[in-house]
């Protein structure tokens, strides 16, 4: 099976890798594994108390081409967009977007759960509990 | 009241009716055969495979994970010799197909009661508690799939410390896969302490097979992440950004 060229350009050209300061209380961490082949990917957010747009997203992946195109998408697509904007994403929207494979799609739900867990962690630091649907 | 107690009598009732079990050949009555519920115990004609018929009941045995390896080869041995398809090579075609399907499901019943793992799936199938680890697919695993935060993490520092200092990587691979085997081991604690507790209960304490349920879920979880772990030592040298995925 080969990779798309996005799939490709995402895994060659990473965008936004890296890390955010964990502690700040603008900053939600989401660490996710997945159960199939132990893939593991960390999604950072930063997040405008006042506008809740998330002003910087970063991503660091321990996985195939995939699950590193997949986080890599992921994080361009939520910086700039509300954090009930980035709720909205689904892991579909990733596996259109990648053309991913049906034996890869759990790469994009892991995506999915990285940037539902970043901001359940925002929103956990900032007192206001886990949005419906959260991945623990 | 009363209306209650009569419901109660008629709910039993049905029950009572289909545990009357008669040949399908001879219409004896097939309770009290000793090769139960197999052959009938009147005209020796093999019986066809009823519904709710389980492993656990076609070997005569109740669904508790512990289970007597001896008995349970006595009790095979002795319906193989009773049923084997040989038997029946000039007989009824009917009895002759029953034989086939029967001993084929003892055969079956017997191997996956002998091994521990297999007795374990058999068991959490048969009171439907979880889906068999490799079937829970994507839409599971917000819900109950995601392996444990704690292990993902360690998984993603370990992988983390190797890229930034290739020097102590040996090293540090060593002590994660230590921590694996610790856990793989306290896992296997919790489940035997599980099993323990559903054989005391007699088979009703549900809770117990949704932890063993669980557990399993972690135990798949770090046996895929010991494979990882040996597919990193194979890279080393190699690109470390680049995953199995």
């Amino acid at each position: 099976m080969a990779y798309t060229e996005k799939v490709i350009d995402h895994y060659e050209n990473p965008r936004n890798v890296g890390s955010l300061d964990k502690s700040s209380t603008s900053v939600g961490t989401g660490l996710v594994g997945a159960p199939e082949c132990g893939d593991v990917m960390k999604l950072q957010v930063e997040v405008d108390p006042q506008t809740r747009v998330i002003r910087d997203a970063k991503f660091k992946t321990f996985g195939c081409g995939s699950a590193i195109a997949s986080s890599s998408l992921a994080t361009e697509w939520i910086k700039g967009k509300t954090i009930e904007q980035a709720l909205a994403i689904k892991n579909t929207d990733i596996v259109e977007e990648l053309s991913l494979p049906p034996i890869k799609i759990h790469c994009s739900v892991l995506a999915e759960d990285a940037i539902k867990a970043a901001i359940g962690d925002y929103l956990k630091k900032n007192g206001e509990g886990n949005p419906a649907g959260e991945a623990k | 009241m009363r209306s209650g107690l009569v419901a109660v009598v008629l709910a039993s009732r049905p029950e009572t009716a289909d545990s009357q079990l008669l040949c399908v050949n001879c219409q004896a009555l097939l309770q009290g055969a000793k090769l139960f519920p197999h052959l009938c115990g009147a005209c020796g004609f093999p019986q066809p495979l009823r519904e709710g018929e389980n492993s656990f009941s076609l070997l005569g045995v109740r669904p508790l994970f512990g289970q007597d390896e001896s008995f349970l080869r006595a009790r095979f041995y002795e319906l193989s010799r009773a049923l084997h398809p040989d038997r029946f090579a000039a007989a009824d075609p009917r009895a002759r197909h029953n034989s086939i399907e029967r001993m084929s499901r003892i055969n079956e019943a017997y191997r996956s009661l002998r091994d521990r793992k297999l007795l374990r799936e058999t068991l959490l199938s048969l009171f439907e508690v979880g889906e068999s680890v490799t079937a829970l697919g994507n839409s599971a695993r917000a819900q109950k799939g995601a392996p444990p935060v704690e292990l993902a993490e360690s998984w993603f520092e370990l992988q983390d410390a190797v890229m930034d200092d290739p020097n102590t990587a040996q090293t540090k691979i060593l002590e994660f896969e230590k921590s694996l085997q610790f856990k793989r081991h306290a896992f296997d604690i919790l489940m035997t302490e599980q099993e323990a507790l559903f054989d005391v209960s007699e088979g009703q304490d549900r809770v117990a097979l949704l932890e063993i349920s669980r557990i399993l879920r972690e135990v798949s979880y770090l046996d895929s992440l010991f494979r990882d772990v040996l597919r990193l030592k194979e890279r080393l040298g190699g690109s470390p950004f680049l995953g199995s995925g």
